[in-house]
Formats: C-alpha cells, sequence, structure tokens
C-alpha cells in the first residue's frame, strides 16, 4: 500500500502545482441598451462591451414571446473583447439579447440583458 | 430561465459522475481488497467495464450537448467544424476528453492487471474535474484542487464499495464480516478527510457565511444535508449492522444490503445536486465574490 499512496501523494502536488485556470468568469462589462433599459426607440446598434476577449459562439435578439429577431453581426468565432450587432426597426415590447461563449481562459460563458421599447 | 439543454446537460453530468465514481470507485475497492474480492472479481470487472462505457457514451452525447448549449440551441453548429473544435479545446471539453481517456484506461484494466496502471487510470477521474470547474475560479487554486482531488479520491472509495459490498454480502462467508469491518476501519479515517475537504471548498468558493444565502449556497446547504444523512445510514452500518451481521449473518444480510441500497440512492441524489451545482448555478450567481 505504501507505493500507492506516496504516488497518490505525488500527484496530488503535480495538480496543485497546475497554473491557474482563471479568477472568475468573464462578464459582461456594459451593454448598450442596458439591461433592464426602457427606450424611447428601437435601438440603432446592440453593443457588447467584455473586460476580457470572449469567442461568441451565439448571439440571439428575442421577443417577450421567445421568437428569435434577425439580427446583423459577424459570425466568427475570433477572439474580442467588444461585440456590435445591428437589429431590425423594433416594435413597442421587450426584448432579450442572449449570448454564449467561451472566454479566453477556456470557460463557457452565457449572459442575457432585457429591455423594452416603449410605445 | 433554464433552456432545456441545460436540463439536458445536468442529467447527463449527474450520470458520468456516477458513471466516474462508480466504475473508478469499484476498481479502488479491488486493488484496495484484492485477496478478499477474488471470487467475485470478474462480476466486478464487468461492472466496471460496463459502467465505464456508459461513461464513454455519455461524454460523447455530452458533448454534442454543449455544442448544442454553445450555439444557444442551434442544432446546425453540430456540424461545425470550427465549433467542434473549439469546444474539444475548452476546459470542460479537455475534462471530457481526460475523463473518456479514464474511462477506456479503466475498461481494460482487467487485461492489463497491473497496480500500476489500475492507479494511473484512477488517477485520471479525480484529476480531470480537478481541470475544470467551479475551483479554478477561486483562489488560492492550488489549495482547491488539492481539496477537490482529494474529495473526489474519497468519494471513490465511499462510493466504489456499495456494488463489492453488496456482491459479498449475498456469498455470507466470514471473509465477508473481515472484509466489512476492514472497510469500516479504513472509512473511519477517510470520511473526516471527504468532511473537511468538501467544507473547505465550499468555504473558499462561496466566501464565508454570507455565501450560504445565494442559490449556490443553498444548493450546498441541501447537498451537505443529504450527505449528513448518508453519514447516518454508514454510521449504521459500521456501529450496528455490521456487528450482528458477524453473529447472524442470515437475519442481518437483508438489512445491511437495504442500508447499502438506501446509501446508493442517496448518492444519486447528492450527485444531481452536484451537477445542479455545477451546471445549472454559474458562478456570477456569486455576486458578492465576483463583485
Amino acid at each position: 500500500m505504501k507505493p500507492i499512496f506516496s504516488t497518490l501523494l505525488t500527484v496530488l502536488f503535480l495538480i496543485a502545482s497546475l497554473p491557474s485556470e482563471t479568477i472568475a468568469h468573464t462578464n459582461v462589462t456594459s451593454t448598450v441598451p442596458a439591461n433592464e433599459a426602457i427606450l424611447k426607440k428601437s435601438p440603432e446598434e446592440i453593443r457588447l462591451i467584455f473586460p476580457g476577449t470572449l469567442k461568441i459562439t451565439a448571439l440571439k435578439l428575442l421577443d417577450n414571446q421567445g421568437n428569435e429577431l434577425p439580427l446583423k453581426h459577424e459570425k466568427n468565432l475570433t477572439p474580442v473583447k467588444e461585440k456590435i450587432a445591428i437589429p431590425p426597426i423594433l416594435d413597442a415590447g421587450n426584448y432579450s439579447v442572449i449570448w454564449r461563449g467561451i472566454s479566453a481562459d477556456g470557460h463557457p460563458i452565457k449572459g442575457q440583458i432585457n429591455f423594452s421599447v416603449s410605445p | 430561465m433554464i433552456e432545456s439543454t441545460e436540463y439536458l446537460l445536468t442529467v447527463l453530468k449527474a450520470v458520468i459522475y456516477n458513471c466516474s465514481l462508480f466504475s473508478g470507485g469499484t476498481l479502488l475497492f479491488l486493488q484496495i481488497f484484492s485477496k478478499e474480492t477474488s471470487e467475485i472479481q470478474s462480476k466486478l470487472y464487468s461492472f466496471i467495464a460496463r459502467s465505464s462505457l456508459l461513461g464513454i457514451i455519455l461524454i460523447i452525447l455530452n458533448f454534442g450537448a454543449q455544442v448544442a448549449w454553445l450555439s444557444a440551441g442551434d442544432l446546425g453548429a453540430l456540424y461545425d467544424l470550427d465549433m467542434l473544435v473549439l469546444v474539444l479545446s475548452s476546459s470542460s471539453g479537455q475534462t471530457q476528453v481526460f475523463l473518456c481517456l479514464g474511462f477506456a484506461g479503466i475498461i481494460f484494466t482487467k487485461r492489463i492487471n497491473h497496480p500500476a496502471y489500475s492507479l494511473l487510470v484512477l488517477a485520471t477521474i479525480p484529476i480531470a474535474y480537478a481541470l475544470s470547474g467551479h475551483t479554478g475560479f477561486y483562489s488560492p487554486t492550488w489549495l482547491l484542487k488539492i481539496f477537490i482531488i482529494l474529495h473526489l479520491s474519497v468519494a471513490c472509495f465511499w462510493i466504489g464499495s456499495f456494488i463489492p459490498l453488496l456482491t459479498l454480502i449475498d456469498q455470507k462467508t466470514e471473509a465477508t464480516t473481515d472484509t466489512l469491518e476492514r472497510f469500516g476501519n479504513i472509512a473511519i479515517f477517510l470520511v473526516p478527510l471527504l468532511l473537511a475537504s468538501g467544507i473547505g471548498m465550499a468555504w473558499l468558493i462561496i466566501g464565508g457565511i454570507n455565501g450560504l444565502t445565494t442559490d449556490y449556497g443553498l444548493m450546498l446547504l441541501a447537498k451537505a444535508s443529504l450527505v449528513a444523512l448518508l453519514l447516518c445510514f454508514a454510521a449504521l452500518n459500521k456501529l450496528q449492522l455490521v456487528p450482528q451481521f458477524r453473529t447472524d449473518q442470515t437475519r442481518t444480510a437483508g438489512k445491511l444490503k437495504r442500508s447499502i441500497k438506501t446509501e446508493i440512492v442517496l448518492v444519486l441524489i447528492i450527485l444531481i445536486f452536484t451537477a445542479i451545482i455545477t451546471t445549472v448555478i454559474p458562478p456570477e450567481n456569486l455576486g458578492h465574490r465576483l463583485s
């Protein structure tokens, strides 16, 4: 049993000495429109600014019934700090923008903002 | 809103946890109690192989579910090579590859019957989980990694005893009682390690008492309550049922088996809770720690 425990200890120390993966998930720094914003007119663009680079794997605009609306943006997996998308002209109502991605440290992340366009 | 892919990921993860701990743990039990299990070895190796194979299949399904999640439900992403490579190269992708290799290695332990090989493939399980997950988000990361490896290694030992002990109890031999007692004597030293590493991990991740009121903290408390219940059954086995089994095997075997089966059910529930904590409740919910 002794060799087993000594090997286990060695493995433990090897793992413990691996470099740290990350300190936190990549959160969004700011968004346009801001989360829970009430807009007087349809937004011209949707802008997401992240504190670090991020590979955006999905970006969707949904209406209050969960229907996906067309959103023009560059669909590639290049790491970005900022993502800009152009929505169609939105009628009055509640909308959500959801995104998925992989942060620079390799962790899957998700985010969502909600906003309304007033009548 | 929890998406359906998140439910699927949670369920898959919970079953993969089970496969990891049951196949790895049973293999560990076979290594530690090689003499006592000599007569039931082939049965246990068969269980290990089936459990590991299920693990591999579920990892492949989980990979597909992750791609679907990352593309926010767009199944076309399953045919996008760039997306597949991206998921494979992510930390959870690497964990899955590592775990898959571990399962494949475990399947061959019957053929390559060498303690060093068994130890190597066994080590892949806690290491795979140490490579990703919440333990990488907080500091000191090195301590959290030690905690998760210790926690999973002891959990492996405990959970891995269920199937061999149930099989041995069916045999009702003198060696069964000795094995049960020997297992209990080892567990008495290891269970405090399991609890200490679990509490240490929880403390560092939630950042103190305040963290217990978050969604993550409440789920941890629920998990801890189930672990406490599990410990009650373990104590019942060690202090009452195993001594009774030595004197009256016929009458106690049924009670002991029922108690172990209850432990298995509790473990299944605990691992579902763990999968929820690690999948559905993201670290952002621990806002007080990250802001």
